[in-house]
């Protein structure tokens, strides 16, 4: 099912952007039509990502009420369902790196050289503490194959279509959230996501705070995920550095690559 | 003069003995007319005997295993009291901690009504052994303190409890999920509190089994300090688990201790930590009440019965009774004190068995052989020691007593508006 490959573009975790940032040198970015239906648009966007590789660094914020604090990351990605993220800094997480590979995830801690499997009930956990999930980074395909999705808004801002979708679940779709809505811009910059629970309730909330150009394209430059039910809790992602063509080995994507690097 | 004292003897004789010699009389005459249907009698205080016997045994049985439960129910994990941040009852995140744990922890120790006391550190966390994971809590404790505010050390099926700093006493369920045996290494993996990554290596030391699912799936001991430094939680502790003298003395403790306690931290006695365990209690109990009830009512109403029909019989005799002078209040009294007799006579049997019985049960126990899995379940003791108390060994007397006495004068008030002359003319 080619609905099935929007999978990337709800891709909400750190490597939203750039998975579903379109693959293609800034001036040939295509623009989605007015009137392009909500599939064409997911695919459209999931078109242009295939199949690429990237390298991104970038800055994490973690806020609350009582202590922030900032980290570093590295992020390679190999089409829409490989990743590997790895902390850079404070001193302290240097190393602690998270793969993804489709459906699986491993997390690597070396200051105890031990890995560990994610189970799926884990995956509604916070991720390095942070208000992203696991779930956030390890949304793909057959995962996303469980939505219905509708198109409920289009407006026109600053030379620029704008497309409010809706995606809902099926009944016995195995989904912890009730609705996600998302602002989609016609060049596939993602604008904002939120996703509410089974009451429809908005939890949590990913917003792009600045768009600008890097590693050759237009993309969201930071993002904050805030969590809606608690004032005052969010994480902002920046990022430093993108090659969105990085010729990275399909090595790099392995569980000995997890273990191996610094 | 003769003539004359013999008539002023009477009054003399009468004022003076209305209160013991009359009293007396009526009940000598009454116990008397008891006997004079010994079957009957001996039927309805067979009835009283052994609705006293039942009422008290259930009760003290009953009674005696709420205490049971309770017991053992605080005793597994949750203490008769805890100290906890005002918060993590409702929300048992990390950062909803006691700051200067060990400090408090000691000033609780030295409260007099205090018998034990320990401090706990609670983390959801990845447990990972190989390729396979579960989440659990990851709960760390002192090893010599916890094991005299939890049964749970108690519940050791294999291996020994935390010998080691870094020791991990596991769940059963949780050990056979990941597949572990003892001397295995665990990776514990979770957030820390102020970001980044929480993650510690045990050794897999020892193996519980409670029953409860729920803990045996998903809960893992490992010293307290181990937990806070990976955790990063400095000398911060989630619960200060409270043992008093008796469980039934928590609410009272915890109010004394409310107000010593920092800002921010508050005490919570057993009945606040386990809503469900009171509630199961007062289920029950209100569906033996009604039982009880019941049972009582029906023994009034045989006793009640028993003397209409005796009021019925004698009516020629009180009638002549009232023909030579005696006042239908005198009736009346001799009725209800005949009534109070056969209370005393079924009553007297009923509770020396049943008391008996309880006194000897209270002290060894009974034990309920073959339902371990269900004790487990449902936080039953293994031994049930019936609650021997007023309240156990009085109700039923006491409502009987009541019963009685209402039974015996409802018809005795009949004889209020009997007439001497047609009294006289029924057949006896």
């Amino acid at each position: 099912m080619r609905n099935a490959r929007m999978a990337s573009l709800a891709f909400a975790g750190v490597l939203l952007a750039t998975l579903s940032s379109p693959a293609v040198a800034e001036g040939e970015i295509p623009r989605a039509s007015v009137d392009a239906t909500a599939m064409e648009l997911l695919q459209g966007a999931l078109e242009l990502t295939r199949g690429a590789s990237s390298y991104t660094r970038m800055a994490m914020k973690i806020h609350r009420p009582e202590w922030e604090r900032n980290m570093e990351l590295e992020a390679w990605t190999q089409g829409e369902e490989d990743a590997l993220i790895r902390f850079t800094a404070p001193a302290k997480d240097a190393g602690n790196a998270t793969l993804k590979l489709a459906d699986s995830m491993w997390t690597f801690v070396p200051q105890l050289k031990r890995e560990a499997r994610l189970p799926s009930s884990m995956m509604s956990q916070s991720w390095a503490s942070s208000d992203f999930s696991y779930n956030d980074l390890s949304r793909s395909d057959n995962y996303l194959r469980y939505y219905d999705v509708e198109i409920v808004e289009r407006e026109e801002s600053e030379g620029h279509t704008i497309f409010s979708l809706e995606m809902t679940p099926h009944d016995d779709a195995p989904i912890v959230w009730g609705r996600e809505t998302m602002k989609l811009r016609d060049d596939y910059v993602m604008l904002s996501q939120t996703f509410h629970d089974q009451d429809l309730i908005a939890l949590k909330q990913m917003q792009t705070r600045n768009i600008g150009p890097m590693g050759g394209r237009e993309i969201p430059l930071v993002m904050r995920m805030s969590d809606l039910a608690e004032p005052d809790h969010w994480t902002e992602v920046r990022y430093l550095e993108a090659d969105f063509d990085a010729n990275v080995p399909a090595s790099k994507f392995t569980r000995f690559a997890l273990r191996s690097e610094r | 003069m003769a003539a004359a004292d013999i008539a002023q003897a009477p009054p003399v004789a009468n004022s003076a003995g209305t209160g013991s010699v009359g009293m007396g009389l009526y009940m000598r005459v009454a116990w008397r007319n008891l006997w004079r249907n010994g079957r009957r009698t001996w039927l309805t205080a067979g009835g009283i005997a052994f609705s006293v016997f039942l009422c008290v045994a259930f009760m003290s049985f009953q009674l005696g295993s709420y205490d049971g439960m309770i017991d053992t129910a605080t005793g597994m994990m949750s203490g008769h009291m805890q100290v906890q941040h005002e918060d993590y009852l409702d929300d048992p995140k990390v950062a909803n901690r006691i700051v200067a744990g060990s400090d408090l922890l000691r000033e609780l120790e030295d409260s007099p009504d205090i018998v034990a006391a320990a401090a706990r550190v609670e983390g959801f966390a990845l447990v990972s052994v190989g390729e396979r994971s579960f989440g659990g809590l990851v709960m760390g404790v002192d090893p010599v303190r916890e094991p005299k505010v939890s049964a749970l050390s108690g519940q050791i099926v294999e291996g020994e409890y935390l010998p080691r700093a870094d020791s991990a006493y596991v769940g059963k369920a949780l050990g056979t999920n990941l597949g572990l045996k003892i001397g295995d290494e665990i990776f514990v993996l979770g957030s820390a509190l102020e970001g980044g990554v929480a993650a510690a290596v045990f050794n897999v030391d020892g193996f519980f089994d409670t029953g409860q699912v729920e803990l045996d799936r998903s809960i893992l001991q490992v010293p307290l300090s181990a937990v806070q430094s990976a955790f990063g939680l400095g000398d911060s502790v989630h619960r200060i688990v409270l043992m008093g003298k008796n469980a039934n003395d928590a609410t009272a403790i915890a109010q004394g201790l409310a107000p010593t306690l920092p800002e921010e931290v508050r005490v919570l006695d057993w009945d606040k930590l386990l809503p469900e365990l009171r509630q199961m209690i007062q289920m029950d109990a209100v569906t033996s009440v009604i039982v009880y009830v019941l049972l009582l009512a029906i023994v009034t109403l045989s006793v009640a019965n028993s003397f209409t029909m005796t009021v019925f019989e004698r009516t020629r005799e009180f009638g002549m009774l009232v023909a030579i002078g005696m006042k239908p209040g005198g009736i009346v009294a001799m009725i209800v004190i005949e009534a109070l007799c056969m209370w005393v006579v079924g009553t007297a049997i009923g509770a020396a068995v049943s008391y008996a019985l309880m006194i000897g049960l209270g002290a060894v126990g009974v034990p309920i052989a073959g339902l371990e899995d269900m004790a487990g379940q449902f936080m039953m003791p293994e031994r049930i020691h019936p609650e021997v108390s007023f309240l156990t060994l009085g109700t039923a007397p006491v409502v009987l007593l009541a019963g009685t006495l209402v039974a015996g004068l409802i018809p005795a008030l009949r004889v209020r508006r009997l007439k001497p002359v047609e009294a006289l003319r029924e057949e006896e």
